[in-house]
Formats: structure tokens, sequence, C-alpha cells
């Protein structure tokens, strides 16, 4: 398939690091960055020396065979890293001058015969750094140790910004398990570039230049590649076809030509075209409409080594270009830079306008590429198009130094993150156990402002109101009372007295106090449960817990098996819980008291009824008081003692005869002040402690909530913060 | 310029319903500021809706004969090599790199009247162009169009994005400049052409550098586009392939143009279909589950609330109460004298033995008085009502009718209290026929007592001749059992008396009883309906009213939309 450009093929002189490769050593000093070219040069030389004694990919990391050289897995390698920035500001000095590419790379490699100690001023730094050697099983033990807290880290409560931390913990766990911990384990895997880049940047089209052959497909629809294409050479498949190299991710191996691959499977390609040492992975783009490949592009520069931006001239000033470069910056890892798909008319003020703006976005050092609208022959750039690209990444597998600066500054940069997304994920693990507290307390505040307001009205008399007063004064004004309070002579009387029942007026009486009692009680609860799910409500984390019934709940697992593919690895884990939760109450429901709490609260008050008719005998408060001259019923002397202590205030059973209201003079007379007061203050703490209970049953069920939700660990934010210490260490 | 008067009549009728429409919502707004909550009517969608009511006000006051277009894309589409097109001349700058245009531009054919709208889409004055001159040279059709040349909406320069945002806000028409890179980028599809959803009407799509494209291509290209825009809810979304390179394609832009600045309808329809957008968003909180339902409170459910506030008020129990007084001091007159001694002497009344006399006498006193009602009942009651009434209402409302029915809750015990204390009969210490009938008691006792002492005098004359000289009333014995009679008859009667009379006393404390109750049932049917059921029905019309404000809103029946402003 052939596009038809605008412009016809233009071979490229201003891109980067063009034509064969030729060993020019003086062309470096010679340049306008001589002396930082000079200065770099002799350590590059030094880490070439080393390289020659270093045993081959596969034991590097262990540290053995680098007896001199400096840390590896170092935030920053000086040599590697001031190596690339001299040769990036030479490169860009060429194409700005127009002068021939210089190849750059090769410089070391030949200067290995004749070390040129120009370059004075960094040796110090250098050897002053301290040559930290980095034990690769010590920083894989660390990294193992974090993943642990990481993954059971509990992110259960919709905290605000749960979702971005259930996010960011994926995408630590996605980093330590494709990247960090395969690279550890097998530092001489190939070098693993992603092109990433803008829809229609010609992402798929580069990758089949580099490799020779199509492997991957392209097209006018956008977006193109919905399946990633992993392409490398036959002698590395191994690495990739294991399943070390993204172990959540599906694949399947290419046979023949580049076939459409279902959406998230992983494609490989093996390519006698591409140099070994180094694999490219075309990924899925950025900034189409179709969100799950964004999220597929992230999970693979997680992975990768390098990262090959491809954007267009039309497109290099788009937002979700630069939002993507400076996460690449951030996160420093090793980045190179494609413009493609550039008019050759105005190429030069195009490659200056886009320098610009990577100078103004701290990303002067990067390696930057220009690709010019060219005709496309077999979804293929011209060769010569492609070239520099080629080069530049097989330079970097072939050499050993190129490799560990890429390695080792894509690795820090990740590492780099790690000091601040730890403690970050730390911080949410704690902001859970605060929700959790937080909503417990509002819950019990909720309950213990009923059982105040509960007491207030035991207390303050506005009990007898309504019916019980009714009926009180039915009972009292008739004489009922008096009659209740006579002495019961004849045969038998004294034998059956405790199976007196009580007179009409006084069952009545009765009758009205417990459902008064009843429905003060349940009131109180209904109250402290609409307060405490209002409370709730205005929590988020509560107001998500209130919502999730189970139908939510299971839907919500639903989309996110559906929407996220390590979600699966996840549920083996445990991190997904996807049992469902049993019967759920909704917000409704525990808006109101509970169901049994009607029947709870009618056995409370009976057993409280028999409580106080219990006291009424043990105490024998007709013997030590007043009564004792004349015996009394004493169910309705224990009635009339309830509906003094309910009715009246404390403070008014101290009140002389003249003083207080009928019953508590009555009372009065007949208990004596003092007993009364004894008295009351134990039947009012009686029903308190009965009613309590009842409430501390009702507010269970939001402390239920909670737990259903799961069990937050208590420690996970110490644990997390330790294993990020352990791993800084290990560095 | 002016067509036919019959277009010019519909085009009125068009404007007038929408603004019956937008005064609906302004309705819809009034009464959901005084609801906002998180749980609906949301600050963001009230601010929107305030937002749209006042761009639209505005629109409607300028000029109608100018239909505002406007040129939206990402960087690098052409929108500006398309606007120089169809403007015939380089107004806008045109680039290599990128962004180019960080202004916006206008275009106008026709250019009189269109100043405050300039103004008021915020377009420098350096920007504006004219056609008025191109008026003669044949683009007399054109007159009315401004067109705007907006700066790009996804480049880093972030300045133009809230340009973009506000332009694409108060355009009429607008015009999405898409390339073959770029048409599938999320940045134009997710913040604008989504939102867009329903815009059909006044939204174009126009993919650009159609020249890099085989026909082919173009032809996969606009079916991918179609698919896309389908998924996204703007199925009738025009498709037009140009290329400003070669001015394919321009003379069907154009044609697009002219129609849609000839109809003149397109500001109105932008902001009809605005209004169709934010009412669905307002349309949830006037759901009913059950359309037909009745917003009131249901009359079962205020007379349950009443007899709930009698049961808490004890009515039974002021009922027992108020009998048991009147019997009790009725027995007092009427009562059978000998019975009430015998009461005395037979047993020992112990708080009288406790010399707690001024007690007993204190009890005896307590009857009948107001009592209220406990606030717990009350509250029960409340919850219950609300629980029947508001769970059917949609978010707000449904609370907002249970705060309406608790609004007065604290007032209630106390109104019922003075209800009840209303209802009550004086204290009538007697009945007149009482003390008839006491003064009977006490004139059969007198003879029930005379004729004790005459049988004794009888007895001790007649039979013992204790004394002499006596009448013979006091001394015959014959008369014995006259005097035995006289007493029992005086005893009998009176006892006759006091059961009959307390029947007659208890039958009268019966019907008292009753209707006092009915009062007092009667007096609560009152209270519940001033301070529970007036406030929530009150609530309850003003939902009745919000739906009412929303069907004008949603336009039914008001306004005839032709579904296509401009021919495809």
């Amino acid at each position: 398939m052939t596009e038809r450009q605008d412009l016809a093929a233009a071979p490229a002189p201003w891109s980067g690091a063009g034509g064969p490769v030729p060993a020019a050593p003086e062309s470096a000093a010679a340049g306008p960055g001589g002396q930082a070219a000079g200065g770099t040069a002799d350590q590059a030389v030094q880490a070439g020396a080393a390289e020659s004694s270093a045993p081959g990919p596969g034991q590097g990391l262990s540290g053995t065979g680098w007896p001199q050289t400096g840390p590896q897995w170092q935030p920053a390698l000086p040599a590697a890293e001031s190596g690339t920035q001299a040769a990036t500001t030479a490169d860009r000095d060429a194409q700005a001058s127009g002068e021939a590419p210089r190849p750059v790379w090769a410089r070391p490699a030949s200067a290995v015969g004749e070390p040129q100690d120009q370059g004075g001023p960094s040796e110090p730094d250098e050897s002053d750094e301290p040559y930290a050697r980095v034990d690769a099983r010590k920083l894989e033990a660390a990294l193992l140790g974090l993943r642990k807290p990481v993954v059971s880290v509990p992110l259960l409560l919709a905290a605000p910004d749960v979702e971005a931390a259930r996010a960011e913990r994926l995408k630590l766990l996605s980093q330590i398990d494709d990247y960090l911990l395969p690279r550890l384990r097998q530092s001489g895997a190939p070098i693993l570039v992603a092109l990433v880049g803008s829809t229609g940047a010609g992402k798929s089209t580069l990758l089949n230049s580099l490799v020779g052959r199509q492997v991957s497909a392209t097209g006018i629809r956008r977006p193109t590649t919905n399946s990633p294409v992993l392409a490398c050479h036959p002698n590395d498949m191994r690495w990739f076809a294991e399943n070390v190299f993204l172990p959540t991710l599906p694949r399947v191996r290419q046979q023949g030509l580049a076939m459409p691959g279902r959406d998230g499977l992983l494609v490989l390609a093996a390519a006698e075209g591409m140099p070994e040492g180094v694999a490219v992975l075309d990924t899925p783009d950025i900034d189409s409409v179709v969100k799950a490949h964004r999220d597929f592009a992230n999970q693979f520069l997680d992975a990768s080594d390098l990262w090959l931006f491809v954007t267009t001239a039309r497109r290099y000033a788009d937002k979700a270009v630069w939002e993507m470069l400076k996460d690449a910056r951030n996160r420093g890892a090793a980045l190179a830079i494609a413009l493609s798909r550039v008019p050759t008319s105005a190429a030069a003020e195009l490659a200056a306008h886009f320098d610009a703006m990577l100078d103004a976005n701290g990303l002067r050092d990067v390696r930057r590429f220009i690709i010019p609208e060219t005709i496309v022959t077999e979804a293929q750039l011209p060769a010569e198009v492609a070239t520099p690209i080629k080069e530049y990444l097989a330079d970097t597998a072939r050499r050993d130094d190129r490799r560990v600066a890429v390695l080792t500054q894509t690795m820090s940069g990740v590492l780099d993150t790690f000091r601040e997304r730890v403690p970050a994920l730390a911080d949410h693990a704690s902001a859970q156990l605060r929700i959790s507290r937080d909503l417990q307390t509002a819950a019990a505040a909720a309950y213990s402002a009923a059982l105040a307001e509960f007491d207030e009205a035991t207390k303050n008399g506005s009990l007898l109101h309504g019916e019980v007063m009714a009926r009180w004064q039915d009972f009292a004004g008739t004489g009922d009372l008096l009659k209740a309070l006579q002495v019961r002579r004849g045969r038998g009387q004294a034998a059956k007295g405790k199976k007196q029942r009580l007179p009409a007026r006084a069952a009545a009486l009765r009758a009205a106090l417990d459902a008064s009692l009843e429905s003060l009680i349940a009131a109180m609860a209904d109250r402290a449960a609409e307060h405490a799910v209002a409370a709730w409500q205005e929590n988020t984390a509560g107001a998500a817990l209130l919502g999730r019934t189970p139908a939510a709940r299971s839907s919500e697992t639903g989309t996110a098996e559906e929407t996220d593919f390590v979600a699966s690895a996840l549920a083996d884990l445990g991190i997904l819980d996807a049992s469902a939760a049993a019967e759920h109450p909704g917000p409704a429901a525990l808006g109101r008291s509970s169901a049994g709490l009607a029947v709870r609260a009618e056995r409370a008050v009976s057993t409280w009824q028999d409580h106080v008719l219990h006291l009424v005998r043990a105490e024998n408060v007709t013997k030590r008081s007043i009564a004792r001259v004349v015996s009394f019923d004493e169910s309705s002397l224990a009635l009339v003692l309830a509906i003094g202590v309910l009715g009246y205030g404390a403070a008014e059973v101290s009140a002389t005869d003249d003083g207080g209201e009928p019953p508590q003079r009555l009372l009065t007379s007949l208990f004596g002040a003092g007993l009364l007061r004894d008295i009351g203050v134990r039947v009012r703490q009686d029903l308190h402690d009965r009613v309590s209970l009842l409430y501390e049953e009702e507010s269970r069920r939001f402390v239920e909530l909670i737990d259903r939700a799961g069990t937050l660990d208590e420690t996970i934010a110490t644990e997390l913060l330790q294993a990020g210490f352990t791993l800084e260490d290990a560095r | 310029m002016i067509g036919s008067s019959a277009a010019q009549a519909q085009l009125l009728a068009e404007r007038a319903g929408l603004s019956a429409r937008l005064a609906a919502l302004a309705g819809l707004v009034e009464i959901g500021s005084a609801r906002r909550s998180t749980d609906g009517f949301g600050d963001d969608l009230l601010a929107e809706a305030n937002d749209l009511l006042t761009r639209a006000g505005e629109r409607l006051m300028l000029s109608a004969d100018h239909t505002v277009v406007a040129l939206a894309g990402g960087t690098g589409s052409g929108k500006s090599s398309l606007f120089n097109r169809l403007a015939g001349a380089d107004f806008s700058a045109v680039g290599v790199t990128r962004p180019v245009t960080s202004e916006v531009h206008a275009c106008v054919w026709g250019v009189s009247g269109s100043g405050p709208l300039l103004q008021w889409l915020g377009v420098p004055r350096r920007y504006r162009y004219a056609r008025s001159s191109a008026l003669d040279s044949g683009e007399q059709s054109m007159s009315g169009l401004v067109l705007l040349d907006m700066p790009d909406h996804d480049s880093v320069m972030g300045h133009s994005t809230d340009l973009v945002d506000r332009l694409v806000g108060l355009s009429d028409l607008m015009i999405w400049v898409l390339d073959p890179q770029k048409y599938a980028d999320a940045a134009v599809h997710r913040r604008f052409l989504v939102p867009l959803a329903g815009h059909s009407e006044v939204v174009a799509v126009v993919l650009n550098q159609a020249d890099v494209l085989t026909a082919a291509q173009i032809e996969d290209c606009v079916l991918d586009l179609r698919r896309l825009l389908d998924s996204e809810n703007l199925h009738d979304v025009q498709i037009l392939v140009t290329s400003a390179t070669t001015g394919a394609g321009i003379e069907e832009l154009r044609k697009l143009l002219i129609n849609a600045v000839s109809a003149r309808r397109a500001s109105a329809a932008r902001i009809s279909a605005d209004v169709d957008k934010i009412v669905v968003q307002f349309a949830p909180y006037g759901e009913l589950a059950d359309e037909g339902a009745d917003l009131r409170v249901p009359a079962r459910a205020s007379g349950s609330l009443a007899a709930k506030f009698a049961g808490a008020a004890g009515v039974e129990a002021i009922g027992d109460s108020l009998r048991s007084a009147r019997e009790l001091r009725a027995t007092d007159y009427i009562g059978w004298p000998i019975t009430w001694l015998a009461e005395r002497l037979r047993t020992r009344d112990p708080v009288r033995k406790i010399r707690l006399g001024r007690l007993w006498q204190e009890l005896r006193e307590i009857s009948t008085g107001p009592t209220g009602a406990q606030q717990a009942e009350i509250d029960l009651a409340l919850t219950q009502l609300a629980d029947e009434v508001a769970p059917p209402l949609p978010p707000p409302w449904s609370r907002t009718v249970r705060a309406a029915i608790r609004s007065r809750a604290d007032a209630i015990p106390a109104a019922l209290g003075t209800e009840i204390s209303d209802a009550l009969p004086l204290e009538r210490s007697a009945e007149r026929w009482w003390r008839v009938v006491g003064v009977g008691q006490g004139l059969l006792l007198g003879c029930a007592l005379v004729g004790l002492a005459w049988f004794g005098a009888l007895l001790a004359v007649g039979v013992f001749h204790a004394g002499s000289g006596l009448p013979r009333l006091f001394s015959s014995v014959l008369l014995l059992p006259a005097a035995a009679l006289l007493v029992i008859v005086a005893l009998l009667g009176g006892w006759i008396m006091a059961r009959s009379c307390s029947d007659a006393v208890s039958s009268a404390a019966e019907t008292e009883t009753r209707l006092l109750e009915d009062d007092i049932r009667r007096r609560m049917t009152g209270v519940a309906q001033d301070l529970v059921v007036a406030p929530a029905d009150l609530e309850l019309s003003e939902l009745d009213r919000y739906r009412g404000e929303l069907e004008v809103a949603r336009g039914h029946g008001r306004l005839e939309v032709e579904t296509a402003s401009f021919p495809a």
C-alpha cells in the first residue's frame, strides 16, 4: 500500500544520527560543544574500557564483572549521562548548521586505544562518586518486600481520591512486575524500546521500516493499531515468549504477514532485520478516542527501557503530546523523539520550533530525529529515512555503555519516583484508616447523642405527657391509686399477694408507660440512624458504602474486569474481592432503626419494669420507709415508683412535701427522700444501661458495613514506608 | 433579504415557542435553586442552566439577521485555510509551525447590525473583516453570515481553550474541521463532540485535507468517521469532504452556509438544542414512578396521622379519665350515704392513716387537664407518614417533602395540648340535678333517720313504756311497722335512687366522653392538617409546578422544529 504524499521523498540530510557510522573521534572534540564533549570522552573511554572486561549480558547486574566502574543502578551514572548529553548537543548543533551528521556514538569505541585525557573538570567528580555497588538480589528482595504491602494496601473506602490511589497502586505493581523485577532478574534481556505517540504519527510504519518488512498493520483509519506488536531478532524471542515479560498479557506469535490482532493481545514478530539485543514495541496511540489504548500504551511504557516517542509536524503542539513527554521527563525514562511527516519545505523551521519547545520543557538533552513526509511503500519508509533511527537503536543495543546508560536511566528514574509515590500510597493507606475511624465515630456520635436525648427525656418529665399523663390522672384521680396502696386483708391475701393482678387503670397506665418508653427508644434510634446516614452521606466514602447494594457491587466488579486487564491478575492476588457481599441494607433501611428494634425495646422495657419491681422487693422499701406501717401492693408501688422516677427530675426527688408533683410527694412521703434518690438513680441507670445496649447493637450495623468492605490493616502504612526505605537502602 | 411573510411568521412563532421554553427553564432553575443539594439540583447543573439562560437571552436580543458560524478544530486541521478560502482573502494567517491561530478571527457578510454581536462574541476589532463589498458580486445569499476562525483547542498554548469553550457555546452553527490524521482524536471528541450530542442540527463536520488521500481512502475515512459520530449520538451530522488546498468541496460548504444563513434560524435551533440538552438533566427530578399519581398527601395517610396524634395525646385515656372524674364527683352527691359510711368504717385508708390527708385531697382533685403529647410518638408518626409519601418521589423531592413534613414537628405537642385543653369541658363542680338528687338523698336519709328515731321512740314508749304522756304517735305499738316501713322505704329509696342516678350519670358521662373524644379527634385532624399535611402539600405542589415547567421546557407541543435547517 502506498500513501500518496504531498511531497516527494527526500533524503534526510538533517535527520538525526543518520548515515553510516564511521569512526571519527576528532569530530566530537572539534564540534561546537567541544569542551563538554571532550570532557565526557574521557569518561566514555573509561566506561568503554571497563566494558571490554565485562562479561556478557546476563551477568552484568551481579556486579562481579564491574571491578571499578561507577554504580550501575545509581540514580545517575555520570559518564553515561553526560555522554548522552554531549552527543545530543553535538548532534543538534550539527542539524542546526546543516552539517553532515556526525557519528557520535561510534567515537568512544574507537577511542579505546587512545584515551584523550583532556576532560579534567568532571574527573574529580567522578572519582568522588561513592561506588555503591548494587546487589541485584538485595534490590530484588527489597522490591518484593515493597510489593507485598503495595498489594495489600486496603483501598476499600471510596475516599475522594481513592480511584487515583487504586490506579496508582496498579501502576506501581505493573512497574514492579512488568519492568523492575524482570529487568533485575534478567539483566541480559534485550532493550525494550516502546514506540509511543499520537495516532496517525506513523508508529507502525516506522516499526515496519526498522524491521524491514511489514509486521504491523498500517492504514488510514484512526486509531490503526489495536493490538501491540513486538518485533525483535529471532534469537531474542526467548526473552519475550516466556511468561517473564508482561506476565499478565496474553500473546501470540506472528505467523506470516501483519495481521490485525485482537485488542489486548500482544503480537510477537521475529524478524531477521532487527538488530540483536533490542526489541521494538509498537503500541496503540495515546490520544485517540479509544481510552483503552491509552491505558494499554501506559502499561507498555511502564515496562519498557527506552521510549521512542513519535509525533508529527501537525501534532507536535498538541497538549496530549506534551503531557506524555512531561510524564517521561518526570519519571526520568530514557527517551528519544521522532518528529515525522515533516514537509521538506518547512523542515528547518519546524525543527527549530520543535527544539525550542523541547528546550522550554526541559527536554533539551533528548535525542531527536526528523522523518520527512515521504512516499510510503509497502507500509515502510524509504530505507535512508529510517536508517538513523535503526542505527541509533542498534548502537544502543550493541554498546554496553549505551546499554547500561539507558537501562540505568530508566530504572533509576522509576525507582526515583518510588521515593514519593510509596509514601503517597502510605498516606492513602492511613487516610483509609482515618476515614474508617471518622465514619465509625460519626455513627457512634449519632447514637450517643440519641442516648443523651433519651436520658434527658427520662429526666425532664417530658415522658409524663400525652397518654401516660392522662392514664396517671385517671389512675390517681379516681382513687384507684389509693385503693392499690391499701392494705389487703383477708384470708389468702398474703399467700397470693405476689400474684396479684394490677387494677385495670393501673394496667392501662403501665401499658401507656411501656408504650411511651418504647416509642421514645424507637424515635431516638430512628433519629440517630438518620443522623448517622446523613453524616455518612456527607463523606464520599460513607456515601459509597451506603450506596453499595449487592447489584451495584457486582456490576462494579464486572466493569472492572472488562476494562482493566490487570484486574484479573489482581483478583488472583485477592485485591479485588470477587466474593459478593451478603444481603446488604441500603441507605433507606439504614436510615431507620432496625426491624427488630421494636421487639428488643419491648423486651428491654419489660425487663426494666421487672427490675424496678425487684428493687422494690429486694430493697425492702416498705420496711425501710414510713410505708412500713401499711403494706402495699408491690406491683402498684413499682409502677408509681417508675412514674415518679421517670416523670420528675432527679433534682425534684429531694423536694419536700411542699414542692414537686403529687406522685413525687407521695413517693417522698412513702420512701423518704434519701432512699428515693438512691433508688431513683439506680432505676434510671438500669434503664440507661439497657437502652445503651440496644443502641450499641443498632450502631453496629454501621460498623458492619465498614467491616463488610474489608478489613483495614493498621500497620500497612508503616510497612509501606519501611519497605520504601529498605528499597532506597538497597539501591 | 426577507423571505415570504409565511416563513417569517413561522420564524416568529418559533422564537415565541423558544421564549416560552426558556421561561419554563428559568422556572425550573428557580424551583431547583431553592432545593439545591448534592442529590439533585447540583450547583453545576444550576450554573449551567443559568449560563444558558443568560447566553440565550443575550443572543436572542442581538441581531437575529446574523448567523454565527464557527470553524473549530484541532491544530493543523486547516481551519484558517478554509476560512481564507471562504472569505476569499488571506485574512487569517496560516503556517507550518504549530499552533498558528491563537485569536479568534471573524468575517462578516453584510455588516449592518453585526457590531454588538461581534462585541458580544468578543472578537477583537482588529480581527473583524467585512465582506460587504462582496455582496454586490454575487455573494448576496451569504449576507448575514458571521464566520469565525477559532484558535485550536488542543495545543499546549492553553490560553485558547477557554476561548474555544466560550465561542463553541456562543455560536449558532458549529463546523468542526477534522483532518485524516487527527479525526479520531480524543481531544475533539471527548471534549466537544460528545457534549454536543443532540445538536446534530447545528453541527457539521468537515474532513479537510482530502487531497492527501485517495478516493478509496476518503471513503474509508468518512465511513469510520460516521461510525464514530454515530457512537457519540451525533447521527444526522453532515460530513463534508473538502480540501482547502485544491478547493475541492468548498462549494458544498459554502452552500451549507448559505442555507443556514437564509433560514435564519440556526441561532434559535442552537439554543433550542441547548435547552433540550439541559432539560434532559432536569428531567429526572420531575419523574414519578407512577406518572398519574396525585401529588398530594393521600387522605388515608393524613387520616392515619391524625389517629396517631390522637393516640399520642391519649384521647382514650383522657376520655376514661373524664368519665371517672364525672362518676367520682357525682358519687359525692348522688351516692348512697350508707355505702359511703360503710366504706369509711370498714376500710382503713392508709394514706389517711399516714397523715397525708392533704395529698389525698390533691390526688382526688387530679382529674383531667391539658396533657399534650410526647415528642417521640409524634416523631414516629411523622416518620411513618414520610416513609409513605416520600419514597416514590424523585431524589431531591423525597428529601424536601420529608423535611416539609417535619418542618413544624416541634410545635405539634404544644398544639395538641392547646387543642385538648380547649376541648375539655370546664370543670363544673356539679350538675344541678345532682344537687337535687343530693338533696333528695339527704331527705331520704333524713326520713330514714326520722323513721329510725320514730321506731326507737315507739319501741321505747310503746313497748317498754319508758315514758308516758306522749302522743299516740310515739306510743302506739301498732305504728311500729309503719316506722320500720318508713326506715326501710327511705333506705331502699336512697339505694335505688343512687343506683339509678349513677346509671344515669354513667350514661351521661359516656355520652360526654364520646363527644369529647370525637371533638378531640377532629381537632387532632386539624392540627395534622395545619402543621404537617399543609406544608407537605405545599412542597408537593411545587413538584407539580416543576413538572409543568418541565413539560413546557421540553417543548412538547409548543415548538414545531423542522428536522433539518439545511438540506443534506
